[in-house]
């Protein structure tokens, strides 16, 4: 039996263990009787669209895919959309400091780069580095995340190796509402947020303002091996500034529209890895983002339905350095880029249990910058997907959901690639609430401008990253003293071609595709809610095995070693409390051991972190008022993501709102 | 009968026992005290913090790894470039850490730190006399006075862009100021006010002179001969335009006269240069191959050894060359040491990056 299969049965055990079916099953004779039991209470089923690029269940998705309510944020601690990222299983959120510092979210083990963002549905990642900045992204305007783990270039292209995190923004409410907060916490923290949505039959619109700054002059431990310091980071101060409005509306009775700004500019101190106790970088990071997207949807009759949705994709990065002097100049570089895309698509919804879709991604990003050489890149992409419904009623398995996936990438300067996917759900035991899937696919990552037309080492000769992904797990829900869901899914992606920077002779550094990578988990997910929704708690963990499986040259000591920054184990527990009109939640996170060098001599130790926030709401009139307590790293625990970037201990936030 | 609630305990009992360990941290170990050996500085990479300092006994051929750390129980720092020895003590200059490590050269002991300030960024360091030395701070584009005395920084002295090798003759310290690739001068610094004695504080150096030499200077180092080698690597050119990259020459200073009297061409690029106490021969690493140079006719006499080498050093009484290959800069790096003949005498692992050699004697 093969390792793959060993797991895969393993996983599928887990959480059938749990689920009363399966033991009337194994263990009762009465399995009738049992049946019956189970389908008192259903835990309510959620629409996603990642991942199918139409609106299907998430329980009868082909791979996990995790929902985030935005509005859910408001209890728990932070306020960026990363916040919203901790807690799913096999997603780390990598983060260089505190404040407003760059962070990546990194799934299943791979690297930022191979995790796509989206809002909309609509690529964020950049030609530039293939990457999205959250750590300047608030969760202003957005409704809810979606984050499918596995690998999806068949649906999305580029990008999408390990994850994709689609952000969805929230039609305005079809009535006149307006929302204000302000928030003042730790190390001269503070934000401002007005928002306000007005809306009638047909037509809707929303927007907000947001203003966030903060000192970033936060305590941490600074540790050399023998004596512990405790130090206040230093030109780590930052200002945010974000705009969107959001229009929705119905031209006609089959055609629908939408329209979506949004604009943020952050300036944020960027002081680099700590290396001493008297560090203090005082580089700095600009960036301006800006967004707008635009869509019209037809109903066409007789199950089709057409969409045509366009973006375009602003941005422009500075980088400063006052110490560093490059020919007496201080250091500045600047990546500006420009992107637009356009999207047709055409759906057909045959019956009940067909659909497929068919559309085209044609698109034109461009770069200009002080360290790459101007960059253009046409992209023209061909996508189809389905979902079959094959109602089996035999024993032991009740209904088959297929999702074949197919799309082809061509790009003006780099190769591009075909990409098939093959997706199954099945529903077992004759019942709804116990479901097993697995997806099998092929993914890649296109060569970014940086690597490609880096001035000092660009390779324009560099081909995709190609991948392959599988994943199989089950997802069983039942009652128990409330409603109660258990997923565990086990994940394989077999990385080549993979894209390193290594020296050349002459002190060059230049990428080249010459890397093998696998990762390998299982991530497991319990939730449950109960007490007529009261209390709610979860415990997700991942176990991640993820290596370089390829060698250089003869005798490579980073052959077989785990890849640099990965957590081997994640576990993350989460309670919440709600009797109105007060709600508490507590989190605790817990980081296993993570390599900080590639022949993995050295590493970052483990860590757990425990963040809590109580938050009373009280109507008052049409409206209400909340009060919103937060602390952040409660027991002041000393830890890094990344090595030489501490993280702050605790941090206290107070937030006041009104809405109407 | 069981039911689903028993195993969620259960569960949460299997995760949380279940939690992968930390690894246990290999002690490095302590060397032995010897009269012979060679330090080799290994820079580790930029920001990870993982410096250190390895030591090759001469006498009993041993190699200790992460020597400082093991006597000290600290890390080095953040990208260490450079070390000189005098007397009883080695000053180990750590780059990205803005400081200057002092330790004992009997026991490896750290005796003191001298900082050089935020984003001074040093690279090199040189000697100007048993209580004085020299560091140039590549970012700050100074030059720091160090009174080794009270282990502090007691002034600095503006010179060009991006200041890089340091080597002290006639009275005179010669700075490479390398401008990241598209410098092309040497500052001079008189030293004679040190002359007077007294407290280092006190003295005022003057402003410094300059030389025009060749694009992206380097290393510098002093002959046998009492001429003053910059190692000019050549400019990476823009990027664009072919013509724009120039090769690496050795342009060669006659220090009393501040005048260059010769440029030897390498050809590719070059970083460093390393000089034979024995017979006066020059060992460079460049591109592709280690070139041999005659520095009393300033001739290059040919390849050495073919392969690319990021530091190079010669020892002192056996004329052997020592050789850095930082292998692909995250894996540990090893160390080549020929005989003068071209005959490989051994070869030893070190850390990251090794970049620096000092003689101990």
């Amino acid at each position: 039996m093969t390792g793959h299969v060993r797991s895969v049965l393993l996983v599928l055990l887990l959480p059938a263990t749990f689920h009363p079916l399966l033991h009337c099953y194994l263990l009762r004779p009465d399995s009738v009787v049992a049946a019956a039991d189970s389908q008192r209470v259903f835990p309510v089923d959620e629409v996603v669209v990642t991942g199918t690029r139409f609106e299907t269940l998430a329980r009868d998705a082909p791979s996990p895919v995790s929902i985030i309510h935005i509005n859910s944020l408001d209890a728990r601690p932070g306020s960026l959309l990363s916040a919203g990222l901790t807690g799913i299983p096999g997603v780390v959120v990598k983060s260089y400091g505190g404040g407003a510092a760059v962070e990546n979210a990194v799934v299943r083990g791979m690297s930022a780069e191979h995790t796509l963002v989206l809002i909309d549905g609509q690529r964020l990642n950049s030609f530039e580095n293939g990457t999205t900045d959250l750590g300047f992204l608030s969760t202003m305007g957005f409704d809810r995340m979606e984050v499918a783990r596995g690998g999806w270039s068949a649906v999305y292209g580029s990008d999408a190796v390990s994850g994709v995190i689609n952000l969805i923004t929230g039609a305005p409410a079809q009535d006149v509402r307006a929302k204000a907060e302000q928030t003042m916490g730790s190390n001269s923290y503070s934000a401002g947020e007005i928002t306000g949505s007005w809306g009638m039959e047909d037509f809707g619109v929303a927007g907000g303002f947001r203003q966030e700054r903060g000192r970033g002059n936060y305590e941490y431990d600074f540790s050399d091996g023998r004596l512990t310091t405790r130090l206040r980071r230093e030109g780590d101060d930052f200002r945010i500034l974000s705009g969107n409005i959001r229009m929705t509306g119905e031209i006609t009775d089959a055609t629908k529209g939408r329209l979506l700004l949004l604009y943020t500019d952050a300036d944020r101190g960027s002081p680099g890895p700590v290396t001493d106790v008297e560090t203090s970088g005082r580089a700095r990071l600009h960036d301006q983002l800006g967004i707008g997207q635009a869509g019209l949807s037809w109903d066409l009759g007789k199950g089709w339905l057409g969409s045509l949705n366009g973006s375009w994709n602003y941005s422009l990065e500075h980088y400063s350095d006052p110490q560093v002097l490059l020919g007496g100049v201080p250091l500045h570089s600047y990546y500006n880029n420009r992107a637009v895309f356009l999207d047709p698509e055409v759906r057909y919804v045959a019956s009940s249990s067909v659909t497929a879709s068919a559309g085209m991604d044609m698109g034109y990003g461009t770069l200009t910058s002080s360290d790459v050489h101007t960059a253009h890149r046409w992209q023209q992409s061909y996508f189809l997907n389905g979902q079959v419904s094959l109602p089996l009623h035999v024993t032991l398995v009740n209904d088959v959901l297929v999702y074949p996936s197919l799309r082809y990438d061509r790009f003006s300067d780099v190769n591009g690639d075909i990409s098939p996917r093959i997706g199954l759900n099945v529903g077992v035991l004759g019942q709804q609430g116990l479901r097993v899937r697995a997806s099998y696919g092929k993914s890649y990552r296109a060569p970014t401008f940086n690597e490609l037309y880096w001035i000092a080492g660009g390779n324009p000769s560099l081909t995709p990253e190609r991948s392959l992904s599988f994943d199989a797990g089950v997802e069983a829900q039942f009652t128990f003293l409330g409603s109660c869901s258990v997923q565990s899914t086990y994940y394989s992606i077999d990385t080549r071609d993979r894209i390193v920077w290594v020296p050349q002779s002459g002190g060059y550094w230049s990428p080249h595709n010459i890397d093998r990578v696998t990762s390998r988990g299982v991530e497991v997910e319990v939730r449950w809610r109960g007490a007529n929704g009261l209390l709610e708690c979860g415990i997700a963990g991942a176990w991640t095995d993820a290596r370089k499986v390829s060698a250089d040259f003869p005798g490579d000591p980073t052959y077989d070693k785990h890849l640099i920054d990965v957590p081997g184990q994640t576990l993350d527990a989460d309670v919440s409390f709600n009797v109105t009109p007060v709600t508490v939640y507590v989190r605790h996170s817990w980081v296993s051991f993570r390599y900080s060098t590639e022949t993995n001599d050295q590493f970052l130790p483990h860590y757990g972190l425990t963040s809590a926030a109580a938050r009373c709401m009280l109507p008052i009139g049409g409206g209400s008022v909340s009060f919103k307590l937060e602390v952040t790293n409660l027991f002041d625990t000393s830890y890094q993501m990344i090595a030489q970037f501490p993280m702050p201990l605790r941090e206290f936030r107070a937030t006041l709102g009104v809405a109407l | 009968m069981i039911r689903p609630g028993r195993f969620i305990p259960m569960s949460v009992l299997l995760v949380w026992t279940g939690c992968l360990k930390d690894p246990t941290n290999s002690t490095p170990v302590v060397p032995v005290p010897s009269a012979k050996g060679v330090y080799v500085v290994d820079e580790g990479n930029f920001g990870r913090g993982n410096s250190s300092l390895s030591y090759f006994d001469l006498a009993s051929f041993q190699v200790y790894n992460n020597v400082f750390t093991a006597v000290n129980g600290k890390s080095l720092g953040d990208v260490a470039t450079g070390m000189v020895l005098r007397g009883s003590r080695g000053y180990i200059v750590v780059n990205n850490s803005n400081r200057i490590e002092g330790i004992d050269l009997t026991t490896n002991a750290e005796v003191g730190v001298i900082g050089t300030g935020d984003g001074s960024s040093p690279r090199r360091i040189a000697f100007v006399n048993d209580t004085i030395a020299l560091e140039t701070n590549l970012y700050e584009g100074t030059v720091g006075v160090l009174d080794l005395k009270r282990l502090r920084l007691v002034s600095r002295v503006s010179v060009g862009a991006n200041p890089d090798g340091i080597a002290i003759a006639a009275d005179r310290a010669f700075i490479a100021n390398s401008g990241f690739g598209t410098g092309n001068t040497v500052s001079v610094i008189d030293l004679s006010p040190f002359n007077a004695g007294g407290d280092v504080s006190g003295v005022v150096l003057p402003p410094p002179g300059s030389i025009r030499v060749g694009d992206n200077p380097g290393g510098v180092r002093v002959t046998p001969f009492g001429d003053v080698y910059v190692v000019c690597g050549g400019s990476y050119g823009d990027g664009v335009h072919p013509n724009t990259e120039t090769p690496a020459k050795i342009f060669v200073i006659q220090p009393a006269s501040l005048t260059v009297i010769d440029s030897i061409f390498i050809g590719g690029h070059a970083f460093d240069i390393a000089i034979s106490a024995v017979d006066g021969t020059g060992y460079v690493a460049s591109t592709d191959s280690v070139f041999r140079i005659d520095t009393r006719t300033h001739r290059n006499t040919g390849v050495f050894l073919s392969g690319y080498y990021y530091a190079v050093g010669v020892e002192e009484v056996s004329g052997d060359v020592y050789l850095a290959d930082p292998k692909d800069y995250v894996q540990p790096g090893t160390v080549d040491v020929y005989a003068a003949s071209g005959q490989l005498r051994t070869s030893f692992s070190v850390g990251v990056i090794p970049g620096w050699f000092a003689f101990k004697r």
